[in-house]
This record gives C-alpha cells, sequence and structure tokens, in this order.
C-alpha cells in the first residue's frame, strides 16, 4: 500500500499545464524531494495533496482512502508553507496548538502534546513569544510542529527553507531530516534546489512540465540521469553537441564511445565536471589550456579550452584545489573522460 | 555658508507649503479655540453656559451624535463585507469596482442631496415606483434624520470600503489555508485568526465614518436648509446659522460650537490611533517590509493561486453575485433618476416622466448663473489642484530626502482638514483673516488659499506614498552618484517614478474642491461655483420638479469626475498607489500589500 497515490492527475491553469496526467506513489515513511524549475507544477502537486487545489482529472488516495474532492480540512495532513504562515496574533505555542483546538483535543492531552512538540523543535524558550519576535529559523520550526501537532499521516513541506539565509538554511535542512525520521511520518518536500533535494531525500522526483521527468534514489538521479532534462537540471553538468560518425561518438582523443541507437547526425554529451580528469601536457589526453577558475573552497572549477578540428571547444573541470593551485593560467593539460562517464542523448 | 543659511536650506524647499498651512490653517484654528475662550480680553464662560444651558444647541450636539453613530454602523455592517469580497476579485473587476466607489465617494454634497430628492422625495422616482404599485409607503422627508442617513451613506460607504480595503489586505491567502489543512472550518478561522486580526482597523474606519458624518454639512443644508423650522437640528447647521444671524454675537456661539466639534474629533483622532497601533502589534509595527518580503519570496504562486483557485464554494458566489447586484442596483438607481430628470419635460405621476425633452440640456449651459457657476467652480478646481501640487512636491522630497522633522509637521498639519468639518475651518479663516486682513475677506484668493489648505493633505498622502513605493531616497542618491545635479534628479528621476501619486493626487484635489459647499458658503458668499448655485436652486424651489437644468449640471459634474478617472486610471496603468490615510507611515501600510490600482479615501466627501 501506497502513503499517497496519483493516478492520472490533471490540473490546468488557463492555457498552463501545472499537472499533466501525473502518477505518482509515495512509500509509507519515506521522504520523497519533489525537485524542478520553477513553474514545473511541483507546488499544485502537493496543493492537490493537501486538498487546497482540486485537479480537473485523476485520482487521489491518501493511505487507502481515495480523497478525491475531500476538502483541506478533512484531510489527516499536516502542512509547512513557504512563508510559514503562523498566524501573527497567537504566541509560538498557540499556533502549535491551533490544529488541535480546531478539532477539540482534551486540554489535558493538548498541554502534553504542545510541550513534547516545542521539546522535538527546541522552541521551549520561545512558546510565549509571537511570530513577529521570532527569528525566520524559529518561525520555520514551528510551522513545521504545528504541521505535525495532529500526528498526520502525511507531511508537506512547501520549499520551506527557500525564505532563509544560507547557513540557516542548511542547518534546518538536517533538523527537519532528524524530526522527520524521529516521527516517522511520510513526507513530501517540494524545493528547487537540487544538492537541498539531494541532501535530504529518501527518494527525489524530479519534475517538469507538470510530469515526472525522473524518480528514484539521490545516488540514482545524480548519477543516472534518465533524460537530457535530468542530466542538464541535476549536477551541472558539461552539455557538448557532438557529430555522430560511423555509430560513434568522440571529443578528440578525450573519449570515444558508441553512439546511441537511432542517434544520427548529432549528439549530446553530458559529462560531470568532477568527471573530467586532468592530465600533464605530456600526457595522453586532448590538448587544452586553462582559461579561468573559480576557488569552491576544497575544490576549484576550471574552465577549459580545446581545439578540435579548429573549433574551440569549452569544458569545465572540478579538480582538488591544491592541485589547480600548481596550475598557471594559460597552462597546457590535456584532458580525458572515462567512457562511462559519458552520457549520450539524442540531440 | 552661515549658521542660518545652512538651517534655512534643510528647510527651504518645504518652506512655503510650511507658510501656507501655517497661515490658512494652523493658525486661524489656534486663534478660534483661544477666542472661544477669551473674548474681549475677559475669560467668556457666559458664551459656554449659554450654549450648554440652551436646549436647542443640547438636542443638535446629540443629534450630530446620533448621525455620526448611525452612519458609522450602517457603513460598517454594510462596507466590511462589501470590503472582503472586493480585496478578494480578481484584479480587473476590483479595479472596475473601486473606480465606481472612488467617484461615488467624491461625487457628494449637494449633488447627492439633489439625487435624494427626485429619487426618494415626495415626486421622486422611487416614491412614484411604490404609488404605481399600490403601496403608499411614506418615504423619508427630505428634511428628516433618515433622509440625510440614506444620502450621505452613498458617500460614507464607498468611504468605509476605500479606507478598509488597505487593511483587509493584511489577512493573508495562506493563513486561511493553513486553517483549512489544521482541519479548521472557515468560522472557526475567522473567529480565531481573521477577526481578531481586522477587528481595530474595522473599529478604527468606524470611527473615522463617526467623524465625518457628524462634520456633514452640505449636504443636510441643501436637504433641509437653515430656517430655524428644520426638525434636523445639526451641530454643523447651527454653526452656520449663527455665521449667518450676526456677525459679533453670532460669531463667538459659532466659535463655542466649533470647539464642541473639534474636541470630539480630537477625541476621535486619539482613539483612531491607538486602534491602529493595537492592530499593528502582531506584526511588530511593520506590515509592509513583511509584506514585500513575502511577495519577493513567492512570485510562482500567481498562477497556482489564480482567482479560480481561491473562489470558495458555490453557494458563496451566489451571495457574491447578489450583494454586488444590490450594490449596483441602490448605486444606479440616483443615477438613473437624475438622467430621465435631465430629460423630462415633467415628471409627477408615474415612474417614468410623463414627457421627454432635450431643452435641459440644451438650455441650462446657455443659462448665465448656470454657466458661471461651472466656470468658477473649474477654475477653482483647477488652480487649486496646480498650486496644491506645486507646493506638496517639493515638501515632500525635502522630508524625504532632506529633513525628516518636515514631516512630523506636516503630518500634524494634515490631521486638521482630515478630522475637522470644513465649515469649522471656513469659520475660522473667516475670523482670522478679519483680524488680520480685512480686505481680503470675501474674494477669490482667500477662497483658493483655503482651498489649497483643506486640500493638501490629500495630495500629500498621494505624493508621499508614491515616494516611498519608488525609493526616493536612493534614487536620487543614485542619480547624485551619477553627476546629476539636484534639479536634475527631481525632473528626470524623481517625477517620472512617481507619476502614480501625481495623477491621484491631482484627482482628489480636483474632486474635493468641484464638490465643496462647505468653505465657500461661509467664506465667500458672493461667489457662486456649482454646489453653490445647485443648493440655491434647490432651496428655492423646494419639492417642485422644476430643477431639470441642476440634474443636467449635477450630471455633468459626475460625468466628468468619471472621465478623469479613467484618465488617472491610463496614467497609473492599473499599477499600484496607495490610499491616503491620516497616519505616520505605519498607520496603514505605507506599501500597498495587495493593491495595484488607484484609492483615493479622503473623507472630503459630503463636507
Amino acid at each position: 500500500m501506497s502513503a499517497i497515490r496519483l493516478e492520472s492527475v490533471s490540473r490546468h491553469f488557463g492555457r498552463v499545464r501545472a499537472l499533466d496526467e501525473l502518477s505518482l506513489d509515495v512509500q509509507p515513511g519515506e521522504l520523497l524531494a519533489l525537485l524542478g524549475p520553477s513553474g514545473c507544477g511541483k507546488t499544485t502537486l502537493l496543493r492537490v495533496v493537501a486538498g487546497l487545489d482540486q485537479p480537473d482529472r485523476g485520482r487521489v488516495s491518501i493511505g487507502d482512502t481515495d480523497v478525491t474532492g475531500v476538502p483541506a480540512r478533512k484531510r489527516p495532513i499536516g502542512m509547512v508553507f513557504q512563508s510559514y504562515a503562523l498566524f501573527p496574533n497567537l504566541t509560538v505555542a498557540q499556533n502549535i496548538r491551533f490544529p488541535l483546538d480546531v478539532r477539540r483535543v482534551a486540554r489535558a492531552d493538548a498541554d502534553g502534546r504542545v510541550a513534547e512538540l516545542l521539546e522535538l523543535v527546541q522552541l521551549t524558550a520561545e512558546a510565549e513569544r509571537y511570530p513577529h519576535q521570532i527569528s525566520g529559523g524559529q518561525a520555520q520550526r514551528c510551522a513545521l510542529a504545528r504541521a505535525l501537532a495532529p500526528r498526520p499521516q502525511v507531511l508537506l513541506l512547501d520549499e520551506p527553507l527557500s525564505a532563509l539565509d544560507v547557513i540557516v538554511r542548511g542547518q534546518l535542512r538536517d533538523e527537519i531530516r532528524r524530526v522527520q525520521q524521529s516521527v516517522g511520518t511520510t513526507t513530501v518536500y517540494v524545493t528547487h534546489d537540487q544538492s537541498e533535494a539531494l541532501a535530504i531525500a529518501d527518494r527525489v522526483a524530479l519534475m517538469n512540465r507538470g510530469r515526472i521527468e525522473q524518480i528514484g534514489t539521490p545516488e540514482d538521479v545524480y548519477r543516472d540521469p534518465s533524460s537530457l532534462f535530468s542530466a542538464t537540471f541535476v549536477g551541472g553538468r558539461n552539455a557538448l553537441k557532438l557529430p555522430v560518425v560511423d555509430g560513434r561518438v568522440s571529443l578528440g582523443v578525450a573519449f570515444d564511445v558508441a553512439a546511441p541507437a537511432g542517434a544520427n547526425g548529432r549528439a549530446m554529451a553530458l559529462i560531470a565536471p568532477e568527471d573530467v580528469v586532468i592530465g600533464g601536457p605530456t600526457e595522453g589526453g586532448l590538448p587544452a589550456t586553462v582559461s579561468g577558475r573559480t576557488f569552491h573552497g576544497a575544490i576549484t572549477r576550471l574552465a577549459l579550452t580545446a581545439q578540435i578540428d579548429g573549433e574551440p571547444v569549452s569544458l569545465t573541470a572540478d579538480i582538488p584545489s591544491r592541485a589547480a593551485a600548481a596550475l598557471d593560467d594559460q597552462a597546457a593539460v590535456t584532458l580525458r573522460i572515462a567512457p562511462d562517464h559519458v552520457r549520450l542523448f539524442s540531440a | 555658508m552661515s549658521a542660518l543659511a545652512r538651517r534655512l536650506s534643510g528647510w527651504i524647499g518645504a518652506l512655503p507649503l510650511l507658510v501656507v498651512v501655517a497661515l490658512f490653517l494652523v493658525a486661524p484654528i489656534g486663534v478660534l479655540l483661544a477666542r472661544s475662550f477669551f473674548a474681549a480680553g475677559g475669560l467668556s464662560l457666559g458664551t459656554w453656559t449659554e450654549l450648554l444651558s440652551s436646549p436647542q444647541i443640547l438636542k443638535a450636539l446629540l443629534t450630530s451624535i446620533a448621525l455620526g453613530a448611525t452612519c458609522a454602523l450602517l457603513s460598517t455592517i454594510i462596507g466590511t463585507p462589501l470590503a472582503w469580497l472586493i480585496s478578494r476579485l480578481a484584479a480587473r473587476p476590483r479595479a472596475a469596482w473601486l473606480s465606481i466607489f472612488n467617484v461615488a465617494a467624491h461625487f457628494g454634497g449637494i449633488g447627492l442631496a439633489f439625487a435624494y430628492v427626485i429619487t426618494f422625495g415626495a415626486f421622486g422616482m422611487v416614491t412614484l415606483l411604490l404609488n404605481d404599485l399600490g403601496a403608499h409607503i411614506q418615504t423619508p422627508a427630505r428634511d428628516s434624520f433618515a433622509a440625510l442617513v440614506i444620502t450621505y451613506e452613498y458617500a460614507n460607504v464607498p468611504l468605509f470600503v476605500l479606507l478598509a480595503l488597505p487593511a483587509l489586505g493584511i489577512v493573508r491567502e495562506e493563513w486561511s489555508e493553513a486553517a483549512q489543512v489544521s482541519s479548521a472550518t472557515r468560522w472557526q478561522f475567522w473567529r480565531r485568526i481573521g477577526l481578531p486580526l481586522l477587528a481595530p482597523f474595522i473599529a478604527g474606519g468606524a470611527l473615522l465614518s463617526f467623524t465625518w458624518a457628524i462634520g456633514i454639512y452640505g449636504i443636510a443644508y441643501a436637504l433641509g436648509g437653515a430656517s430655524p423650522t428644520v426638525p434636523t437640528r445639526l451641530l454643523t447647521l447651527e454653526i452656520g446659522r449663527a455665521i449667518a444671524d450676526d456677525a459679533v454675537t453670532g460669531s463667538a456661539r459659532a466659535g463655542a460650537l466649533s470647539v464642541v466639534l473639534i474636541v470630539l474629533a480630537l477625541i476621535a483622532l486619539a482613539v483612531y490611533r491607538l486602534l491602529v497601533r493595537r492592530g499593528l502589534r502582531w506584526f511588530g509595527g511593520n506590515a509592509p517590509a513583511d509584506a514585500a518580503r513575502r511577495a519577493a519570496v513567492r512570485p510562482g504562486r500567481a498562477i497556482a493561486g489564480s482567482a479560480a483557485a481561491r473562489r470558495g464554494p458555490r453557494a458563496g458566489n451566489w451571495l457574491k453575485r447578489g450583494l454586488f447586484g444590490a450594490v449596483a442596483l441602490v448605486l444606479g438607481l440616483p443615477l438613473l433618476a437624475l438622467f430621465l430628470y435631465s430629460v423630462s419635460s415633467s415628471w409627477t405621476d408615474h415612474v417614468l416622466p410623463n414627457g421627454y425633452t432635450l431643452k435641459h440640456w440644451l438650455t441650462t449651459f446657455a443659462d448665465d448663473r448656470a454657466a458661471s457657476a461651472v466656470l468658477t467652480s473649474l477654475s477653482l478646481a483647477t488652480l487649486t489642484t496646480i498650486l496644491t501640487l506645486a507646493l506638496v512636491v517639493p515638501a515632500v522630497y525635502w522630508a524625504r530626502t532632506v529633513n525628516p522633522r518636515i514631516r512630523t509637521a506636516l503630518e500634524t498639519a494634515a490631521a486638521i482638514p482630515f478630522a475637522l468639518p470644513f465649515v469649522v475651518i471656513g469659520l475660522a479663516l473667516l475670523q482670522f483673516s478679519g483680524m488680520v486682513a480685512p480686505a481680503l475677506q470675501g474674494t477669490y484668493p482667500l477662497l483658493l488659499a483655503g482651498y489649497v489648505a483643506i486640500t493638501f493633505p490629500f495630495v500629500y498622502w498621494a505624493v508621499d506614498g508614491a515616494m516611498a513605493a519608488a525609493g526616493v531616497e536612493r534614487l536620487s542618491q543614485a542619480a547624485e552618484a551619477c553627476g546629476a545635479s539636484r534639479r536634475q534628479a527631481i525632473w528626470r528621476v524623481v517625477l517620472p517614478n512617481i507619476r502614480t501619486g501625481l495623477a491621484s493626487g491631482a484627482l482628489l484635489a480636483f474632486a474635493t474642491v468641484i464638490g465643496e459647499y462647505a468653505l465657500v458658503s461661509v467664506l465667500a458668499s458672493s461667489i457662486t461655483t456649482i454646489p453653490v448655485w445647485s443648493a440655491h436652486m434647490l432651496l428655492l424651489r423646494i419639492d417642485n420638479p422644476g430643477f431639470a437644468p441642476v440634474a443636467v449640471v449635477t450630471l455633468t459634474l459626475f460625468g466628468l469626475l468619471v472621465v478623469l478617472a479613467l484618465v488617472v486610471s491610463r496614467v497609473t496603468r492599473g499599477k499600484v498607489v496607495r490610499e491616503a490615510a491620516w497616519a505616520e507611515e505605519a498607520v496603514w501600510p505605507a506599501e500597498p500589500i495587495w493593491s495595484d490600482e488607484v484609492t483615493w479615501a479622503d473623507g472630503a466627501a459630503g463636507r
């Protein structure tokens, strides 16, 4: 049994297809990240699961109950909004208590539950503060606690970290993961940030134009993109359009691989920067020069320029910063790419 | 540069406006207050004891308060749900409704009183319709309390809506959604979140409605006249009567009565500010920053949160349609009556006129008095608009970029026309000019100066809001960093970016002056503007269905306002502007939270 199941769900806004015949199963207890560019339909999908938006066609189930057409307030869900949507006239504790109060949970039970949640998200000291008196990170944790208060079957998070600065974002991402694992609630996490999705999720669903482009573990999605879109959206890969000659695709002597079946004329080759191997000028490989560099701490991303049949070709390569320090600007190098690190798609 | 010159340069841009405001607003009101206590060198408690022991004055006071309370209550009950529905409409219908309300709110005064007479009066369209239907129901007499309330609500409800709209923007759609996913019902959301958040602002709006309603003069005068036999006695009417009565003793009485109104207004303003501060306490005093950040965070929501997604269940739509239909009908009835009246040969028997003719449209403007009234009104309104803009723009620019203390001075002075009845301001100007420059009394320049003084706050708020939205401080710093002189910065950077504020400020000033009755009737009885002429015609022929020219002029005025409103909304290109409301920065959110069309609530209607 899936915890959430969507079957051929469609939702249109005017001419925009936010969801296009989309089907999806979320397993009990897992954290599924919905990753995609803005406008791909990921937030609409979340709102359809929440019941804040109703699909034009298709079915939505939570657990073994069909909830299509059921209003949000009758669904067993908790939700964290992008801007938290904390009620400004209620304190932190009252906000967390709100879902319990409207369900008429007995006072003593509610008190206990609120105390427990405050503990869980480490807001006990801020319990009596109002939303405008706490930091963004605290507001985020309060929203999380409010969503979890009624012990929902499903937790929905809509870009929960996008309004925070980088340092807090990293801490809170780990915090959300810790809380989610300790309560074991099935969770759908919407984000447009691939590093966030890869870091937090059990599985990543990559969305594009109202459809799910690829779904799998973070490693699978990163290492083994199933489409050109997946390959370009995740990982910041080099994309080279190369000719197909006698059923093979090559970049000088850097690599030479068999073209995909059916490819004729040209193919797209996608290569992750960390898979580009740099060698000294005398080693075997495609001669290239270092034309620029961006320092990223432990690694440095080099911009390389090579000549193929008299045409300049640009590539990026990630190498340890210590190694990069030994290379001068305009230094001559060679580069190679292992054939199984080249992903080919028909252009 | 000497110390004095340096000091002066901090104020120079605002100096002309400050001088005008000091001379024609602050000083007259100050002198009025002082004179009501110290007449002829001694403390004149006599005037007060005489006033407070007069049963007529006490009755007028109570009636004024009852009128204010009734109007405020009705406006709140009708206006709150209306404002809520309008705030949740899609952009285009919302803009349409706002334009209608903007014009309705400013189409006040004598025109409204006239519309009441021909709609609900003895020979009014509705009265005749009821007769036709066989229901001989007595509509309220034109000089009754009920007639006054009905008439003034036409201006007061739209004003309340325009005032409440920005406040309603603080209730975010997400809170409602967060409540839904928390399993709360709609009612639970409103009881625990929505209403507690809105209550202070709604109460504040009601209080302003009250303050403005007790200041009504023109409508009451035109409906009942100032004759002592009028059943509905109001403080404002008593003031007008005292001025007309006698130059010396009457003036003292009018002054004392004005003080009563001033005290009422001051109390109302103090409570209003308290309420608004309370309302903003959940937001740490600044809703706008929060709103701006939110807008930056969620651009994608524009698609997902389309109107269709937000709309409630069908039943809600039905209710909505019914309510809007009713409003359109109620607003449309007087207009229809006005139009039919202007093309009727006579209209005494049935719901439709006895016969039709175009002669009123052809002859009205050939009449010397009518034509000269129209010209006088147009020239006054145009000159006031130009002068006020010319004074206000540099002053606000100086306040924002050079000297923030200018702001405090202007905000304080702006409270006077915002809260005080214009008849009180007129009286103060009359007395003050009598003291310092008797030669000016009754002249066109004095009236013009008075109009600049009473319209300045509304223009000031519009321009200030536009400058805040445009970020004028940063813009002029950026211009100077590019090597521009201050003059170049103003002409080439600042002015083009505050077009919206200039346009809506100009419209406000124009609309306020063209419908104003109290100031001109108190200050310059020899100058005939459209309202003066209309009131004269109306009182001359009480309930005699022969004043079709008034219908023609009223409709023309209405059409002019509609056209101007359309022009302004074209200039602003459907973009932002803010709403005027009495306030320091934080009273209403200065940066509009949601509004992408012009709204102008200024409380000048019907006064």
